[in-house]
């Protein structure tokens, strides 16, 4: 093997003008870079006083992160921008409150633009619905990844190219309203996704598309697209067309079963039924295709919902090559249906399962379920924000509902092992402390004893003394010397003092702690006044 | 008491890669560990590192190798359930303990094993250590950064310039 993969030619580093000493100036840009963001921009401009070499060295990492930064003023982020020279790639601000006013953010996108900005990360602390997001965000011609939490955005203004490279368009709880006023949320929606030809993923959460309603007609077309998450509790008009690329979907909303024809394509599919009608199952009924590519299939279904069941069944059919199956069940203890094999092989069709293999269970964990709780789907523009979804802005989190997976029976299994693991720990802890007590016990037990053998042995020396009778008589018909090694079995010598049996039972208690203890204990209390 | 094997589902033996540091010492793991180095995985997946071969590490010795696989057979598990931890609390706060454990080293080898972790690319690692450092600059005075990361005390020359930055930076000091 002559080639490693790591054997790549050495990366640029951030300068070691400070010698050997500073090891954190000469990491990589990148890992500097990457360290710097997670720090308060107060922390990052102090490190320009570290030393000369790192005057400027903040001032030229490519990313702006004031996403920790609490309690910055809008002039410290004017005193920010306005210092830098250098392009300026990435930019996160999470507003710290609702005084900064549009025309500021309007002279920071400006810019921003200049510095040739590529990923845009802003978050609104204002009332959903209430700031407007200023059009000079379409001047950021550069920039790729684009998101937004609370605000109002419009379509580009016309003549406006909007964001021909934008890759990753994320938009959380955002009013979306058309350019003129003609223009309803659904076409502004869609002008939006059509300018970015080279989109790979669309996020829209919550997202109000405003004037849109059940007979709107829009279409979301991205012939590059690669994700697409609707998740909210509209019943948006519209459809999706020309997605030939889409390879994961998410779909959580009311009517949202139509979205499902533009997308035949997909290999990985969740489907949330929550908001699903008896109408819907029509639809999927109906699909004109089969997911040709469908191996990963994620539903969340209300199992005693016939609506529910039936979509999921429809879903099944429609899958030949389904190979993993996630299934989220939940109930709302209304029983529309009793899943018995007659309903089930009625659903059942000849080439369903074929490839299955994986087939995963659960319940869905409270705090993943996002609007649903919200469960008026026809709420007006207003009611759009009442839930206090918090996405963060972070790109790991880019997944809105990334659920945790349980293989039903395995998991019951490891359950069931690790309760019996613990079960053993307790016993075992239980045993073991019993032991000490008992040991505690036998120590005081053999003082007991030796004492009472000192004295013993006194008391014998005494009455030798003042009868003066030899002490082999005495030991010859000393009445406990014969007991112990008959009854017990117990070879002990005479000079064999309880202390080394004590020693012995620590030495071997993980057999049978109990019975040793045990025959020690009559061992040492018949052993004890043995004359020595 | 031995941890619970948590292997990666596949019964039998779980395949096997070697890797070689710098220093010319091999370390036998199991793919799935090695796998989370993005570097890694792709020989891993073309069949490579298996039985002689061994794949060469030049830029990683072998102590900071061993720290770095110390990592990853820690973390293999739960990233081989989609990176969503597929475990209980319990299971989350080992591994936040392990973590905070697993950082708490002697800054000459943190440098070492972010050096690491960037050419490796060992996403999980990698985020671990730029916190751990970013934690030794929070809150800090230029002067006590200075201090944490070993520098020499400032000459009066640096401590005149420290001093005039701090004044031109005010609102950063607050």
């Amino acid at each position: 093997m002559a080639e490693s993969p790591l054997s790549k030619k050495p990366r640029l580093t951030a300068a070691a003008a400070e010698g050997a000493t500073d090891a954190l100036a000469s990491l990589p840009l990148e890992v500097l870079d990457d360290i710097f963001s997670r720090l308060h921009i107060y922390d990052v401009v102090r490190t320009s006083a570290l030393s000369r070499a790192w005057r400027h060295r903040w001032e030229s990492l490519p990313t702006v992160d004031l996403s920790r930064s609490h309690g910055i003023s809008a002039s410290d982020v004017d005193a920010l921008l306005l210092r830098r020279s250098a392009p300026v790639r990435a930019f996160r601000l999470v507003s710290p409150d609702t005084s900064w006013s549009e025309a500021t953010f309007h002279d920071w996108l400006i810019h921003l633009s200049r510095r040739g900005v590529r990923d845009l990360c802003l978050r609104f602390p204002h009332p959903p619905g209430t700031i407007q997001l200023h059009s000079s965000v379409f001047s950021c011609h550069e920039l790729t990844r684009l998101s937004l939490v609370n605000c109002c955005i419009r379509s580009a203004p016309p003549g406006s190219a909007g964001l021909p490279n934008l890759k990753t368009l994320r938009l959380i709880k955002v009013s979306v309203q058309g350019a003129t006023i003609q223009d309803h949320g659904g076409r502004a929606l869609e002008a939006l996704i059509a300018a970015s030809p080279l989109l790979e993923e669309v996020v829209l959460l919550k997202v109000g598309l405003l004037g849109d309603h059940l007979d709107s007609d829009w279409t979301i077309r991205a012939p590059n697209l690669r994700r697409l998450t609707i998740a909210s509790g509209f019943d948006y008009g519209g459809r999706t067309e020309n997605l030939q690329r889409l390879e994961e979907a998410v779909l959580f909303g009311p009517i949202y079963a139509k979205f499902l024809t533009g997308i035949s394509g997909v290999t990985k599919l969740e489907f949330y039924c929550d908001f699903i009608l008896p109408t819907e199952v029509d639809v999927l009924n109906q699909l004109p295709f089969l997911f040709g590519n469908l191996r990963s299939l994620v539903i969340e279904a209300n199992f005693c919902k016939i609506s529910h069941m039936s979509s999921i069944f429809c879903l099944l059919r429609s899958a030949p090559i389904l190979e993993e199956l996630d299934v989220w069940a939940w109930s709302d203890g209304t029983q529309e249906i009793e899943a018995n094999n007659e309903f089930l092989n009625a659903q059942c069709i000849d080439h369903m399962f074929t490839k299955l293999h994986i087939v995963r269970g659960g319940r869905p964990r409270e705090e993943n379920i996002l609007p649903s709780k919200d469960k008026s789907p026809w709420c007006g523009e207003s009611s759009i924000f009442t839930n206090n979804f918090d996405e963060g802005m972070q790109t790991h989190e880019a997944c809105p509902r990334r659920r945790h997976r349980l293989n039903f029976e395995s998991v019951a299994q490891v359950e069931q092992l690790r309760e019996e693991l613990l079960k053993l720990k307790n016993v075992r802890e239980d045993s073991l402390r019993r032991l000490g007590c008992k040991n505690e016990m036998l120590a005081t037990r053999a003082k007991e004893s030796c004492e009472f053998r000192e004295y013993f042995s006194s008391a014998i020396q005494l009455l030798r003394e003042q009868c003066n009778i030899s002490r082999s008589g005495i030991g010859q018909h000393h009445p406990y010397s014969a007991v112990p090694s008959s009854d017990h079995l117990v070879t002990s010598e005479p000079g064999d003092g309880p202390v080394n049996t004590v020693v012995g039972v620590e030495s071997s208690r993980a057999d049978s702690p109990e019975d040793k203890v045990t025959s020690y204990a009559a061992n040492a209390c018949a052993n004890s006044p043995h004359t020595p | 008491m031995a941890a619970p094997e948590s292997g990666d589902g596949n019964n039998g033996a779980a395949r096997m890669v070697t890797l070689i540091s710098s220093d010319n010492t091999r370390f036998e793991v199991e793919a799935a560990a090695a796998s989370l180095s993005q570097t890694l995985q792709l020989t891993i997946l073309d069949g490579g590192g298996g039985g002689g071969d061994g794949i060469p590490l030049p830029n990683v010795d072998s102590a900071t190798l061993s720290k770095v696989l110390e990592y990853c057979i820690k973390h293999a598990p739960a990233a081989a359930n989609g990176g969503a931890p597929n475990a209980t609390a319990v299971d989350r706060a080992e591994l936040e303990r392990f973590d905070n454990e697993f950082v708490n080293i002697d800054q000459s080898v943190l440098y070492s094993l972010i050096m690491a972790a960037h050419n490796l690319e060992i996403e999980g690692l990698q985020s671990l250590v730029a916190k751990k450092v970013a934690d030794m600059i929070k809150g800090k005075s230029p002067m006590e950064i200075r201090r944490t990361l070993g520098f020499p005390d400032p000459t009066p020359e640096e401590q005149a310039e420290m001093n005039a930055h701090m004044l031109e930076y005010g609102w950063a000091y607050e």
